[in-house]
This record gives structure tokens, sequence and C-alpha cells, in this order.
């Protein structure tokens, strides 16, 4: 990883955390506020095919493409996991 | 004679006794997981469809439904441990209603989806699904023809996914629109799916492992099974 790396890395996470928060609160409208720890789907019961409008739409407001490949339901438990897989898993467009 | 599976199509909305009745056969598990979710309506539903899982398939095995257990394996898909050597099963949700298969040793997978509004099909299928797919759902005459075509497909390749206990991500480009037969990379393994008529703009796929044609028997209605949607037969049972 390279110096500028290591600067812009937190920076997108806390972007994709912004931009997944404002689109689970709007697609899903939970009765609490959501956090780096809500999960996905065990407390919100987010759905495959919202999943994917999810990432859709975080693709789009970042400008980034996610690699999709490696994904796996172990890496979408809370927001802060699907973060983390986010920033390690995109490039930008 | 072919394999056979049982599909019912049952609503989530049901009145306050019949839920509890559906909580009181749960066991610990389903009831922190069903306690876990936040919205009542999503909470109510889990409950449902978890409970009408164990009427169904207790009936099937003549066993009491909170006698059954199930262990979820890799990738959530679950077995029947309790009793061993049971049938098959596979549960799906999506908006107002649930489904549920019951076949026999060939591994199942059970999808049900509700176009969802809001939701951009051309998008979504231009940007996860293969070329020819995207075309189609793209080629959809109006906006209700896209979603539906996004939703049978979508539909189709988690059926096959769930019957193969596979990851859902790396296999969204699956093609599953001209072929009932679909050959899935991880796991390797060759599935059937096909399509299981479904009223209210709800598209359903089940798929059993294994190449060889299987009939499909589908009930509409709650457990007790009488208050069918509007225009559906109680039973539509067809031969592949």
């Amino acid at each position: 990883m390279t110096e500028s790396d290591t600067a812009t890395a937190p920076q997108l996470r806390a972007q994709v955390v912004d931009s997944m928060t404002t689109l689970l609160t709007r697609m899903l409208r939970p009765p609490a506020p959501v956090t780096e720890r809500t999960q996905l789907m065990d407390e919100l019961g987010l759905s495959s095919s919202l999943a994917l409008e999810l990432l859709l739409e975080i693709e789009d407001e970042l400008e980034i493409q996610i690699d999709v490949e490696d994904l796996d339901e172990d890496q979408m438990t809370t927001v802060a996991d699907l973060a983390d897989y986010i920033t390690a898993h995109c490039t930008p467009r | 004679m072919p394999d056979a599976v049982r599909i019912w199509i049952v609503s989530a909305r049901v009145s306050p006794d019949e839920l509890a009745r559906y909580r009181a056969l749960l066991d610990a598990d389903e009831r922190s997981r069903a306690a876990t979710l936040a919205q009542a309506a999503t909470r109510d539903r889990f409950t449902v469809a978890h409970g009408a899982l164990r009427v169904l398939v207790g009936r099937a095995v003549d066993l009491p439904p909170e006698r059954l257990s199930w262990r979820r394996g890799r990738h959530g898909k679950p077995t029947l441990t309790h009793p061993r050597g049971g049938p098959q099963t596979s549960l799906s949700y999506s908006d107002e209603l649930v489904a549920i298969a019951v076949a026999g040793d060939r591994a199942v997978g059970v999808d049900i989806q509700h176009p969802t509004p809001g939701l951009d099909p051309v998008a979504l299928a231009d940007r996860f699904f293969a070329a020819e797919e995207a075309r189609l759902v793209r080629s959809g005459p109006d906006a209700a023809a896209r979603a539906d075509r996004f939703a049978r497909l979508w539909a189709r390749k988690e059926a096959v996914v769930k019957a193969a206990g596979g990851r859902l991500w790396p296999q969204l480009a699956l093609p599953v629109h001209r072929d009932d037969v679909v050959r899935c990379g991880d796991p390797v393994g060759v599935h059937r799916v096909t399509d299981v008529a479904t009223p209210g703009g709800y598209r359903v796929a089940v798929a059993l492992a294994g190449e060889p044609p299987f009939d499909v028997a589908t009930s509409y209605g709650p457990t007790g099974w009488t208050d069918r949607p509007a225009g559906t037969p109680a039973e539509d049972r067809r031969t592949r």
C-alpha cells in the first residue's frame, strides 16, 4: 500500500459509511438510527435485491466500481463490515 | 415417476391470534432472530414464515411442528436435522408473501420476489447481469414489464444458488433465462429451475439439484389453506 493509499482509504471508508447509512435510512425507514454497528440482514431485514440496489447506488454516488466476486454474507453482517469490504474491493470509475 | 416438489405460497399478514400460534412453534434461536429485527412487519413476517414452515414440514413427516430442527450451513442453507433423513426444505419471503418448498432427496431452493418500487431494474441488470439478460430486461415494453423480467431472472438465480448452497454475489451473471438446466460454478453442479405461477405480480422460482425433470404442486393460502388469492386455483399442478 502506498502512502497516498493509506491517506485515502479511511476517507473513502467514511464516505461509504455516510452514503450507506443515508441510503439504508431512505430505503428501509428503520425505527432507530443506522450506525456502523447496525446489522444489515438480521436487524434491518435487508433483502438481497435491496442489497444489490444499495451497492449500485453507492457506486453511482461515490463514482467507484465494487468487485462483488469475493462478497459473502459474512462480509455484510453490519454496516461496518460491508464498508470494510467495499473500501478494500473497489476501483475508481 | 418424476420427483415432486410441493410449494406453498402463504400470506405474511395474519391475525394476532395466528401470529401468536406461529410464535409458539419457534425454537429459541428463531425467536431471538425474530426479536432482533427492528421493524414489526419484518419481525412478524419472519415469525409467520418459520412457523408455517414448521407446520407444513411437521405435517409431511408426521411430527409436531415444534419438535423439528434445522441447522444452518455455510451461506445460510438450512438442513433439517430432526428428523434425520427428512425432506429437503427451502423458505423465502418478499413483501407480503412467503414461499415454502418441501422436496424429497434432491436439494431444493425456492425464491419469491415482489418487484420493489424504487428499484431500477434496467440499471441493476446492466451492471450485474450477463449482456443477454440485461438486454432482455431493457427491452421490456414498459416499466412494469421491465420490473417483472428483472424479478423473474432474480428469483431463478436465487433459487439455483439456494439449492446449490452457494454464494449469490459471484453468480449474479449466471445465465438463467433460456434454459431450465443451469450449471452453477461455485459449488460446481447442475440444477433444474422452473417458474412457479404466483398471483399479485410476484415471481417465484424453484430449483432442484440435478438435471432430471420434476413435478411442482403449488398451494396458495395460509396454513389453514382457505383464503386463496382471488382468481387463482387452489392447486396448480403441472408436469414438466
